[in-house]
């Protein structure tokens, strides 16, 4: 059987070579982020993520229609402040749905060697990756935290339309983007330590948890103010209060601002750093 | 001369204390190279090195006159590697791996998608394309590699053991395509194996490579070529009185399996064998050229370099 009369029939040489792309990223970040939309769980995720923004805006209508109501519910920094942090579950969802299998999948598949054998960058690699990641987190802490802002602005400019309040647009980016980093980072490092979604995903709720259960023995056997940095949870709540410049709760009142946003600012670098040594080519290649 | 696309000189790769590659020379040139060696050879460390996985710890590694530990990315968008291990993405279907190949390399989006339908079509893989590379048998997946390795139409494709796993019809096809890329669409290959008739059905060139240096390399044709008149001879009787009249004639013999390798005297022709086998009355029953085969270099190449 002569194969070459069909084949002939198709590829070609290009005529022209193929210049170096400079966002080299934008192709991963645009592909993981399609793979992920073309899931109906992923989609639910965030319409069901999206409730309570739903419920906040009718508050806020509540309080245009019954002024009185805004003694009970205070349209102000701390309640921006609650919302972003009323959403760190679904947040956690959303990290262990859409980052566990991302570097994982690469892994089991040989996939990472498809990407790295490309001229890309490892580092082209991993903010492909981060983009996913942060694209889908931002889905459901900064975008309906803006999108509350907006609303609740144009629902009630008598309480929101001052000037003065535009602070606020900076502070729920930077909340958001607190939230959503150490996030980013964790789960993509559980994906890149397991071989499999599943126990990635665990591992990063086991982080998350375990965390705030080893600050609680730490706080009872030392009785130390620092015992709560070690909770990611706390942690990332010490830094909101301080960014919206709320009182802090009973739970993180003892944590210096200052040592939260270090610790989360150590956590970030440190998660970047194992992606860097644990992402490797020459792991796959036999 | 032909052009040399990667060369290599006193190339040292090291994983830790262990030397996988020592001090190896050598070239890829344009056509079709077999790399040749045992497992854990050096082979694949040599692919990884060219791709800038590896950083060689000594000597000088050049593809397209590049260093691919100082420059991997214009390397790599001028090389195609299909790996040896599976190499899909999760969830993505042929055309849709091929496609994102294609992109990640540098290609629009539009123009990577039909080059990823044309290289599916040339693989042999059309009618099979929108199903997902996970679900295809074995000879599929390794098509679906070679695919991905040509999208964006390197200059040269680095095939680590293409045929592994594939049933003989599945081989053969494969080798075909291998053949077609080189011949009809004039790309160069690199045909990593351990394999010999692979190599020698597809290739012009070899490079053996042993204990992590290269052991011999050059055209097929010429290494096959023997330095003296060599033929295979068969006997029917007393085989011993033979080789010690073509001994004492001025030949020279070897045992060959079922036969003798007998080698002539300077200008001698084929009647001096029969005179020989006449003066020891032995009948002889076959007379063949010799020549070497892949077979014989490679285990001349890897045997120098166990008694070395």
């Amino acid at each position: 059987m002569s194969s070459s009369q069909i084949y002939e029939q198709h590829y070609r040489r290009l005529d022209a070579s193929i210049p170096l792309r400079n966002q080299r990223w934008i192709p991963i970040a645009r592909e993981g982020l399609k793979a992920l939309v073309s899931f109906r769980a992923y989609l639910a995720l965030i319409a069901i993520a999206s409730l309570p923004l739903l419920v906040r805006l009718v508050q806020v209508y509540f309080t245009t229609r019954f002024p009185e109501t805004r003694r009970i519910v205070p349209v102000d920094d701390k309640f921006f402040f609650d919302f972003l942090s009323q959403q760190m579950p679904w947040m956690l969802l959303m990290s262990a749905y859409a980052g566990a299998g991302l570097i994982a999948n690469d892994m089991r598949t040989g996939g990472l060697l498809l990407y790295l054998s490309r001229p890309l960058t490892l580092g082209d690699y991993i903010l492909g990756k981060v983009s996913i990641v942060f694209a889908s987190l931002s889905m459901v802490t900064l975008v309906p935290g803006l999108v509350l802002f907006f609303g609740a602005r144009s629902l009630a400019p008598d309480v929101l339309g001052d000037v003065s309040h535009l602070l606020l647009i900076p502070k729920i980016v930077a909340y958001a983007l607190v939230m959503i980093l150490p996030a980013t980072g964790l789960v993509l490092v559980m994906s890149a330590l397991a071989r499999n979604a599943r126990f990635a995903g665990l591992g990063f709720f086991f982080v998350f948890v375990g965390s705030t259960v080893a600050a609680a023995i730490a706080w009872r056997a030392t009785r130390s103010s620092y015992a709560g940095l070690i909770s990611v949870q706390a942690t990332l709540r010490r830094a909101g209060e301080a960014i919206f410049g709320v009182k802090p709760s009973r739970m993180t009142a003892e944590l210096p601002p200052e040592a939260a946003f270090v610790v989360l600012a150590i956590l970030v670098i440190g998660c970047l750093f194992v992606l860097k040594t644990r992402v490797r080519a020459v792991e796959i290649v036999k | 001369m032909t052009e040399t696309l990667v060369e290599f000189e006193a190339l040292t790769v090291r994983y830790g204390s262990r030397v996988a590659l020592d001090k190896a020379s050598g070239r890829f040139t344009r056509g079709a190279t077999g790399l040749l060696g045992p497992n854990g050879a050096g082979k694949t460390t040599l692919l990884k090195a060219l791709l800038g996985f590896l950083s060689p710890s000594g000597g000088r590694l050049e593809a397209f006159g590049l260093s691919p530990s100082a420059k991997p990315l214009e390397v790599r968008r001028r090389i195609g590697y299909m790996p040896e291990v599976d190499a899909h993405l999760p969830d993505l279907t042929a055309v849709q791996t091929v496609a994102f190949a294609g992109e990640l390399s540098g290609l629009p989006q539009s123009e990577s998608m039909r080059r990823a339908h044309e290289v599916l079509q040339f693989v042999g893989l059309g009618e099979e394309r929108y199903r997902k590379v996970e679900t295809y048998s074995t000879g599929m997946k390794q098509k679906a590699k070679l695919a991905t390795a040509l999208v964006h139409d390197p200059e040269i494709v680095l095939l680590d053991e293409p045929t592994n796993g594939l049933d003989p019809a599945g081989r053969e096809e494969m080798l075909a395509l291998i053949g077609d890329i080189v011949t009809l669409r004039g790309l160069s290959v690199v045909l990593c194996s351990h394999l010999l008739r692979d190599v020698e059905k597809v290739c012009e060139n070899i490079l053996v490579i042993s204990g992590g240096a290269i052991r011999t390399q050059g055209r097929v044709e010429d290494l096959k070529k023997l330095e003296r008149d060599w033929y295979v001879v068969r006997v029917k009787t007393d085989a011993d009185a033979f080789i010690a009249e073509v001994r004492k004639r001025g030949g020279d013999a070897q045992p060959w399996p079922d036969a003798w390798r007998v080698a002539l005297p300077e200008g001698a022709s084929v009647a001096w064998i029969f005179a020989a086998a006449a003066a020891s009355s032995t009948q002889i029953r076959h007379v063949r050229k010799a020549e070497d085969t892949l077979e014989d270099i490679f285990l001349r190449a890897t045997s120098n370099a166990n008694a070395a």
